[in-house]
C-alpha cells in the first residue's frame, strides 16, 4: 500500500525557521500557512485581509505581553 | 483525501436508463472493462463532469454542446436529450454528493444544466457549489487524478526546458504539491510589507531626513506599485498567449493525425521512387542474363532429340565393333583359308570361301554406313551441345526474375500505400496545417519575448523592494516614529524573506521526494533490469537512469508510459492533495510484462485506483492473482445495441 503523506511544506518552512529566523514564532508560522491553504484557489483579497489581521493580532499580543 | 463511494448515470450517453456504479470502501483497484465503443470514455468524463463540470473530446478540446452526451434512445423517445451525472464522495470526514442534470427549462425549454451539491445531506448555495469542489480538487491538477493515457505526450513535454506545455505542467504539478501555498503567503506579506511601509512614511516627523526618506518612500512606492501593475499586466498577456498556444496546440494535435499521414505518404512516395529505379536496373539485369542464355528456352526442344542421338550413337558403337570383329575374321580367313579364325580347326576350302565371301559384302557394306552415320550423329551432338542451357547462367537468370518480381511486388503494395493515404488525407488542407505551425511559433515567440521582459522586471522589483524595507527600516526608527509599526514592519520583512527561502527549499526537497518515490514505483513496473533509477530535472521532467550512469535516450512509447505512471503515483504519494486515480486506456503501447507489472504496482499509487480498458488489452486471469485481495471489483459495460450500455458486475 502507498505511503502515508507527511506535511513536507510545514516541515520545510520550520526547518528555514528554526534555522534562520529563530525570533519568528512557529505558531506565527503555522497559521500563516493554514489561512494560505484555506484561502489556496479562493478569494485573494480575502487572503490578504485573514493575513493582516493575523500580523495585527500577533503584534498586539506581543506588546501586551511587554 | 478523497475518495468515491458511488457513481450513478441516467441517459448519459450509452448509459440508457438509471445505472449504479458502487465503489468498494477497501483500498485497492476497481477493474472496469468493456470493448470499443461501450461508453469507457464516457465513464471517464462522468467522473471529470461531476467534479469539474467540464467535458473534454479526445483532442482535449471542451465540449460546448453538453446535448451530444444524451441518451440517443431516450432522447427519441421522450422528444427532448437530458442525463444526469451523480458522484457520491467522501472529503475531510464529510459526505458530498454532487448532481449535474441537463433537462430543458425556460419559457423556450432549452436544454439547461443544474447543479446541486450537498454536504453531510445539507444543500449548498448555488455560488458555493464550484468553489467548494474546486477545493476538493481544483481544476488545474484534475489530470493527476483523470488520467487518460491518450494524452501522454505532454509528460515528454517536461523533459523539454523550452516547452510551454512542459511550464504548463509544471505550474500543475506544483499546484498539486502546494507550493502556492507559499507562494501566495509570499506575495500577502509583501502587500501587507507595503501598507506598513506608507504608515511609517506617512507618520515620520517633518524634519528634514523624516521628509526626505517619506518622499522617497514614496517614490519608490510609486515605483514599486507600477511595476507590480507591469507584472500583472504581463502575467495576463502571458495567460492569453498560453491559452491562445494550447489552442493552437489542441488544433495542431487534431491535425496530428494527418500530419503524421502527410509523412508517411512522402516517405512512401519516395520509397515508390527509390522502387522505380530498382526496377528499371534489375530489367536491365535482367534482359543482360536474358541474353547470355538466351539457350534455355530451348532446352526441353534441345532435351529429346540429345537422348535419341545418343541412344544410336550407342548402338551404331556396338554395330561398329562387331564390324570390325567381322573385318579381322575376314583378314584372318584370307590369310589363313584353311583354319578357322576362331577355333584354328582346319576348315573345308569350299565353305571358307563362302564365308569370305559373306563377311565381305555386309562388311564392307555396313561399315562404311555404320562410321558416316557415326560422324554424323557426332556432329549433330556437337550441335545440339551448343544449343543446350549453360546450368550457371540459368541459375542467375531466375535469381535475376526474382529479384525483379520481388520488386515489382513492393512497388504495387507500395502503390496501393500511397492510394490508401491519399484517401485519408482526401479532405485534409495542408495549407491549414502550414498556418497552424506558423502560428505556433509566432506565438512561442511571443512567449518568450514576455517571459524575458517579466524576468527583467522581476529582478528590479525585488531590488526596490529591499531599498524600500531598508528605507522604511530607517524611518521606523526615526524619533517620535510609532514603535508598533516598526515591530510590525521588522516582522513582515522577515517573514517575506523566510517565505522567499522556504519556496526554494520545498521546490528543491519536492523535487528529490518525487525523484524517490518515481524511481520506487519505476523499479516495479520497469523490465528492462539494466535501467537502475529516474532523475528529476527542473520541470519535474524524469529521465531514465542506465546502470552505466548515462541517461537514457529515444525512449520507447511503453518507456515513456511507464515514466508517466511513476510521476502520477509519486505526486500522488507527495502531493498536498490527495484522491483516486482514474485512468482511461492505460495499455494501449505496452507489451504484455509492462502491462502486468504495471497492475501489480498500481495499489502503491493510490489507496483507490479506478481502471478503464478494453477487453483483452490485459490478461484479467493474471491480474487477478497479481492482485489479488487488492483487486476489490471487476465490473464489464455490456452491450445492448449501439447506443445502449448496461454496466454489469464481473465479480
Amino acid at each position: 500500500m502507498k505511503s502515508e503523506p507527511t506535511d513536507d511544506l510545514s516541515d520545510t518552512v520550520e526547518q528555514v525557521r528554526s534555522r534562520e529566523f529563530t525570533e519568528v514564532p512557529a505558531e506565527l508560522i503555522a497559521t500563516i500557512i493554514s489561512v494560505e491553504r484555506d484561502h489556496i484557489d479562493g478569494d485573494r483579497i480575502a487572503a490578504r485581509r485573514a493575513i493582516r489581521r493575523v500580523i495585527e493580532g500577533h503584534t498586539s499580543n506581543a506588546e501586551e505581553g511587554r | 483525501m478523497l475518495r468515491f463511494t458511488r457513481l450513478v448515470l441516467k441517459d448519459f450517453g450509452p448509459f440508457k436508463g438509471r445505472q449504479e456504479l458502487p465503489f468498494s470502501d477497501r483500498n485497492g483497484v476497481t477493474f472496469i472493462v468493456g470493448q470499443n465503443g461501450r461508453g469507457k470514455t464516457t465513464l471517464f468524463n462522468a467522473f471529470r463532469y461531476a467534479l469539474i463540470g467540464k467535458i473534454y473530446g479526445r483532442s482535449g478540446r471542451e465540449r460546448r454542446d453538453l446535448t451530444e452526451l444524451a441518451n440517443v434512445e431516450t432522447a427519441r423517445t421522450q422528444g427532448y436529450p437530458s442525463f444526469k451525472v451523480h458522484l457520491d464522495f467522501t472529503y475531510g470526514g464529510s459526505e458530498y454528493s454532487i448532481q449535474r442534470i441537463l433537462s430543458p427549462a425556460g419559457p423556450d425549454n432549452q436544454p439547461t444544466v443544474q447543479a446541486l451539491l450537498t454536504r453531510d445531506g445539507r444543500p449548498l448555495s448555488q455560488e458555493a457549489i464550484e468553489p467548494t469542489l474546486s477545493k476538493i480538487i481544483p481544476e488545474s491538477i484534475h489530470q493527476f487524478f483523470l488520467f487518460d493515457s491518450e494524452h501522454l505526450a505532454k509528460y515528454e513535454a517536461l523533459l523539454d526546458d523550452s516547452s510551454d506545455a512542459g511550464d504548463r505542467l509544471r505550474s500543475a504539478i506544483e499546484r498539486i504539491l502546494g507550493v502556492p501555498i507559499l507562494r501566495n503567503a509570499e506575495a500577502d506579506l509583501e502587500a501587507l510589507e507595503d501598507e506598513i511601509s506608507q504608515a511609517v512614511a506617512a507618520q515620520t516627523q517633518s524634519d528634514e531626513e523624516g521628509s526626505r526618506l517619506q518622499a522617497e518612500i514614496q517614490n519608490l512606492r510609486d515605483q514599486i506599485k507600477a511595476e507590480e501593475d507591469s507584472l500583472q499586466q504581463l502575467d495576463e498577456e502571458i495567460d492569453e498567449y498560453e491559452e491562445r498556444l494550447s489552442e493552437v496546440e489542441r488544433m495542431m494535435s487534431d491535425f496530428e493525425r494527418s500530419r503524421n499521414l502527410l509523412v508517411q505518404r512522402d516517405a512512401e512516395n519516395r520509397r515508390r521512387d527509390g522502387l522505380i529505379v530498382s526496377i528499371s536496373e534489375s530489367l536491365e539485369r535482367y534482359r543482360r542474363s536474358a541474353a547470355e542464355a538466351w539457350n534455355i528456352a530451348l532446352a526441353s526442344a534441345v532435351e529429346s532429340p540429345v537422348a535419341d542421338r545418343q541412344a544410336e550413337r550407342e548402338e551404331l558403337q556396338r554395330r561398329v565393333t562387331r564390324a570390325q570383329i567381322e573385318r579381322e575374321l575376314l583378314r584372318d580367313l584370307d590369310q589363313h583359308p584353311e583354319l578357322c579364325p576362331t577355333c584354328e580347326q582346319s576348315l573345308d576350302p569350299a565353305l571358307s570361301q563362302h564365308l569370305r565371301d559373306q563377311v565381305a559384302a555386309t562388311n564392307a557394306e555396313t561399315f562404311g554406313a555404320l562410321e558416316r552415320r557415326l560422324s554424323e550423329i557426332g556432329k549433330e551432338l556437337d550441335s545440339l551441345a551448343g544449343a543446350a542451357p549453360d546450368p550457371s547462367r540459368a541459375a542467375l537468370l531466375r535469381d535475376r526474375e526474382a529479384e525483379l518480381a520481388r520488386l515489382r511486388s513492393e512497388k504495387l503494395d507500395c502503390d496501393q500505400t500511397i492510394e490508401d493515404l491519399n484517401r485519408q488525407l482526401r479532405n485534409v488542407s495542408e495549407t491549414e496545417v502550414r498556418r497552424l505551425a506558423e502560428s505556433l511559433r509566432n506565438y512561442s515567440r511571443l512567449l518568450d519575448n514576455k517571459r524575458e521582459q517579466r524576468a527583467a522586471l522581476e529582478e528590479g522589483l525585488a531590488e526596490h523592494r529591499q531599498t524600500r524595507a531598508e528605507l522604511t527600516g530607517r524611518a521606523a526608527r526615526l524619533p517620535g516614529a510609532d514603535p508598533s509599526l516598526s515591530a510590525r514592519h521588522g516582522l513582515v520583512r522577515k517573514l517575506v524573506r523566510l517565505m522567499g527561502q522556504s519556496i526554494d527549499e520545498y521546490r528543491s526537497r519536492l523535487r528529490a521526494e518525487v525523484q524517490s518515490q518515481a524511481t520506487k514505483l519505476f523499479l516495479l513496473m520497469r523490465h528492462e533490469t539494466e535501467y537502475d533509477a529516474l532523475q528529476i530535472n527542473d520541470q519535474y521532467g524524469l529521465n531514465i537512469l542506465h546502470s552505466d550512469g548515462s541517461t537514457v535516450s529515444g525512449r520507447s512509447s511503453g518507456e515513456e508510459q511507464v515514466v508517466a505512471f511513476s510521476l502520477m503515483g509519486a505526486l500522488q504519494n507527495s502531493a498536498a492533495v490527495q484522491g483516486p486515480i482514474v485512468v482511461d486506456m492505460p495499455f494501449g503501447r505496452l507489451d504484455d510484462e509492462h502491462k502486468r507489472q504495471i497492475i501489480a504496482a498500481l495499489p502503491e499509487m493510490s489507496d483507490q485506483i479506478i481502471l478503464l480498458a478494453f477487453e483483452g488489452e490485459f490478461d484479467a486471469h493474471q491480474a487477478r492473482n497479481d492482485l489479488g485481495a487488492q483487486l476489490v471489483a471487476e465490473r464489464s459495460l455490456n452491450r445492448q445495441s449501439s447506443r445502449h450500455t448496461e454496466i454489469g458486475e464481473v465479480r
